[in-house]
């Protein structure tokens, strides 16, 4: 006979057992794997290891659950859909809010108090205690209670409603659909970034695959952030009216080491709407290292009735340099170390160095090859250097100004079909960087001004070169020991915009009330 | 009283004749010193070079070079690689004397090289760099093997009551340098003269330092940047004699292998006389190479610090 409702029979307990395993899982699970990928996507290293732990885990949840009577009517194949769905759950909810903000509240309560297990026996089955799927239904109903109350009640209070606790219906649908509309426009905006996103990212993966994207590492030493960063961009007011200013603000942080850093600054409403004013000045000069908030205006009546993207942008000229260190062996003595099986890098620590670029808002990636480079006779080729230049940031990259090459002295760069590339010197280099060029030491190249006209130099999102290199002085680049340590090195100077948009709403402007 | 001041006073000199006594006998033994893989060993004077050093400042490494084997190194040289565009010396290359060990100096000699560096500047924007310096000693050494061996000229084995019995000897211990007899294997064999024996030892020859081998001849070319050619490497040079008796070993220049064992036999072609019956005799073997060994440190770059 079965149990009545909200009677806990043996099958009932073990069902609560069930559900107090999936909820210590479910705590356990959002300290250690939340927030993590299984696999790398930009910096994130990934943690394969831990997402097939907890595979297992949750595969014991899945076999325990195909074995309970309550999940008998839900059928094996939506228990495996629900299984998949569990063990996914919580981090995609983690992972989200950085590609949709505007969810991140949504995706804290999701993660903490939804395990979806726990959804599914409430919702999927007959069998949960009634107890049990009142109790979580109630948890809900207050949570979105006290999420949604105080907008709902500053709304209201706003749009002049009678006050207190007379909540209308249809200001709470108008309410909605204010909210629904602020929501779209969010949401186109950060479906065009996340689009952007994945798109680069599918590039950078693709190139990756195929050779054509060589990787670095920003400056590990660096204890200073260098470039520009927007902050913080938001409406000063909840709503606006339309016979009053609207106002966004950001913080502004500007850090730069040896070279003056000029920034300029634009805002704009919806694409076209320049602000009325830019506060406290237009354009910056930073030395070191400044923090400015910034404010957009525009004036009453410039942005009209409805919800608007606000945009702030700011245009800077940044220099990123990188340096790649390689290990130089006379070809005959590298073979003669293989044929006896004796590394030659044996006593070096970093036997296979990667590309270190400085801090700021693009990456530079470099490789030279297998390490140690082989170094046969003068004339004779060696292994091509590969570049790559990628936008590292949220912004564009507006156009290069600049590209310089210092490649080891002893070496040459061969011709490279179809870019403009010539031989300069360390005089042709930033003052700053002059000081550390020496013209006996190194051979200077640059991408010609021709070369950096082009097109897919503007709003360049990456971009890979080949460089053949030939050895013109094998002594030169060895040196008087057994292995050569030389450094490859790159200076890219460019033009960076940064962006961060808002939304705000303007109102019809309420009448002035009568005493 | 007087008594026992008295007694005390003999037994003290008693005591004191006695302690010198016993001292005696030990200070007869001399320090064994061909013992050890080790050849001239490299070590870097702790801060110096300094794990951290500023951006267009000087600092000085301080390198000692240790002889840790038995055999004295008259011509040694060094080379240093380091990376030119942060860093500036003099002397990249040099020479050194160091001896070895021996009964008076069982520590071995070391001697001392000072290099200066100059840090160039970093570059703008670089907000620190690790550099890399790798010491070379390329040196000549010579491994000599005295290992006494039991030669049985009783081919037949009928007698008995001998002073020594023929058998194969290992030396994990080594013989006070990096390359080692690490085994010897020994067989008498007739001579096509009759009253005659020959002996024939089996060497097995290893590196067990941590360096690598070159030809003797081409140890100064292993410290530049220049091939040594296929027959540069891991060449040592066996030479052997068995009492006084010159003794052909083949193959005479013997390529060590990086894995596994290397075979010399070693043997006295004119034989001995099988009349001598049994006895013990030294063994000399002498083997002739060039090591090559490198220790690398690492140097922190950092900016200068902003007035």
């Amino acid at each position: 006979m079965p149990a009545p409702a909200g009677t806990p029979s043996s099958g009932g307990k073990s069902l609560v057992g069930f559900l107090g395993f999936v909820i210590l899982l479910h705590f356990f699970d959002c300290f250690v794997r939340y927030g993590t990928l299984p696999f790398a996507i930009g910096s994130n290293p990934g943690s394969p290891g831990l997402w097939l732990g907890f595979a297992f885990f949750y595969g014991v949840v899945f076999l325990i659950a195909n074995k309970l009577e309550a999940f008998k009517d839900v059928g094996t194949k939506s228990l495996v859909i629900i299984a998949l769905i569990a063990y996914v759950w919580g981090p995609l909810w983690s992972i989200a809010p950085n590609y949709f903000p505007a969810i991140k509240y949504l995706a804290a309560i999701m993660m903490i108090i939804a395990p979806f297990w726990l959804l599914a026996v409430v919702f999927a089955t007959q069998a949960a205690p009634t107890w049990f799927s009142l109790g979580y239904t109630i948890l809900w109903f207050f949570i979105v209670m006290f999420m949604l109350f105080p907008n709902i009640q500053q709304y209201a209070q706003e749009s002049g409603y009678p006050m207190p606790n007379s909540l209308s219906p249809g200001m709470v649908l108008s309410y909605s659909w204010e909210k629904a509309q602020e929501g779209w426009t969010n949401l186109i905006s950060y479906g065009k970034q996340t689009t952007s996103m994945f798109a680069e990212e599918a590039t950078r993966s693709y190139r990756m695959a195929t050779g054509d994207y060589y990787t670095g590492q920003v400056d590990t030493a660096a204890k200073k952030r260098l470039g520009v960063y927007l902050e913080n961009f938001r409406t000063s007011e909840p709503i606006f009216y339309d016979n009053t200013p609207v106002m966004a603000y950001a913080t502004m942080k500007a850090e730069t080491i040896d070279k003056e850093l000029n920034i300029n600054i634009l805002c704009d409403a919806d694409s076209n709407t320049t602000a009325s004013m830019v506060r406290p000045k237009e354009s910056f000069s930073v030395l070191t290292s400044d923090q400015y908030d910034i404010d957009c205006v525009w004036n009453k009546g410039v942005l009209p009735k409805g919800s608007h993207t606000l945009r702030l942008r700011s245009e800077f000229e940044f220099t990123t340099r990188a340096y790649l260190k390689a290990y130089m062996i006379d070809m005959e003595r590298l073979k003669e170390y293989r044929r006896q099986n004796v590394d030659p890098l044996a006593n070096i620590p970093d036997k296979s160095p990667i590309a270190i670029y400085t801090s700021g808002p693009v990456r530079i990636g470099m490789s030279i090859g297998q390490q140690p480079v082989a170094i046969g006779a003068s004339g004779d080729p060696l292994s091509s250097l590969g570049l790559t230049i990628e936008n590292a940031w949220e912004g564009k990259v507006l156009d290069l100004t600049n590209v310089f090459i210092i490649i080891p002295a002893g070496l040459k760069i061969a011709n490279i079909e179809g870019v403009g590339i010539t031989e300069s010197s360390c005089d042709a280099m930033a003052e700053e960087e002059r000081a550390t060029c020496d013209d006996t030491l190194v051979k200077v190249y640059a991408l010609t001004t021709e070369e950096l006209s082009k097109a897919i130099y503007k709003n360049l999102t990456m971009k890979t070169f080949r460089i053949p290199i030939d050895i013109e002085n094998s002594e030169k680049v060895l040196g008087k020991a057994p292995l050569g340590v030389q450094n490859f090195k790159a200076s890219v100077q460019y033009r960076y915009r940064l962006e961060r948009t808002t939304s705000a709403t303007v109102r019809e402007s309420q009448p002035q009330a009568t005493v | 009283m007087k008594k026992t001041l008295t007694l005390a006073m003999i037994m003290l000199l008693l005591a004191g004749c006695q302690y010198g006594l016993f001292q005696s006998k030990s200070t007869m033994s001399l320090p064994e010193v061909k013992v050890g893989n080790q050849g001239v060993e490299i070590y870097f004077t702790p801060y110096s070079p300094p794990p951290e050093v500023y951006e267009n400042s000087k600092f000085t490494m301080l390198t000692t070079l240790s002889n840790l084997g038995a055999t004295d190194v008259d011509e040694g040289v060094f080379s240093i690689s380091y990376e030119p565009q942060y860093l500036y010396t003099p002397k990249q290359q040099g020479r050194f004397i160091v001896r070895g060990k021996s009964e008076f100096i069982p520590q071995g000699m070391e001697t001392q090289v000072n290099l200066p560096f100059t840090t160039k500047a970093l570059g703008p924007q670089l907000q620190g760099y690790t550099t890399t310096i790798t010491f070379n000693a390329c040196y000549p050494y010579v491994t000599n093997a005295a290992i006494i061996v039991c030669i049985d000229t009783d081919l037949t084995g009928k007698k008995t009551d001998k002073v020594c019995t023929a058998k194969a000897q290992s030396f994990p211990q080594g013989q006070g340098a990096p390359v080692a007899v690490a085994t010897v294997d020994q067989r008498m064999m007739p001579h096509e003269m009759p009253g005659r024996v020959i002996p024939e030892f089996t060497l097995t020859l290893k590196n067990q330092g941590s360096g690598q081998i070159v030809s003797s001849p081409l140890y100064r070319d292993a410290c530049s940047g220049r091939s040594l050619g296929e027959g540069g490497w891991n060449v040592v040079s066996v030479g052997a004699v068995l009492s006084d008796s010159p003794m052909t070993c083949a193959p005479q220049t013997v390529k060590i292998k990086p894995q596994g064992e290397t075979k010399v036999i070693c043997r006295v072609e004119e034989g001995i006389d099988s009349r001598l019956g049994t006895y013990t005799a030294p063994l000399s073997v002498a083997l002739d190479y060039g090591y090559i060994a490198s220790k690398t440190t690492q140097v922190k770059l950092l900016p200068a610090l902003q007035q």
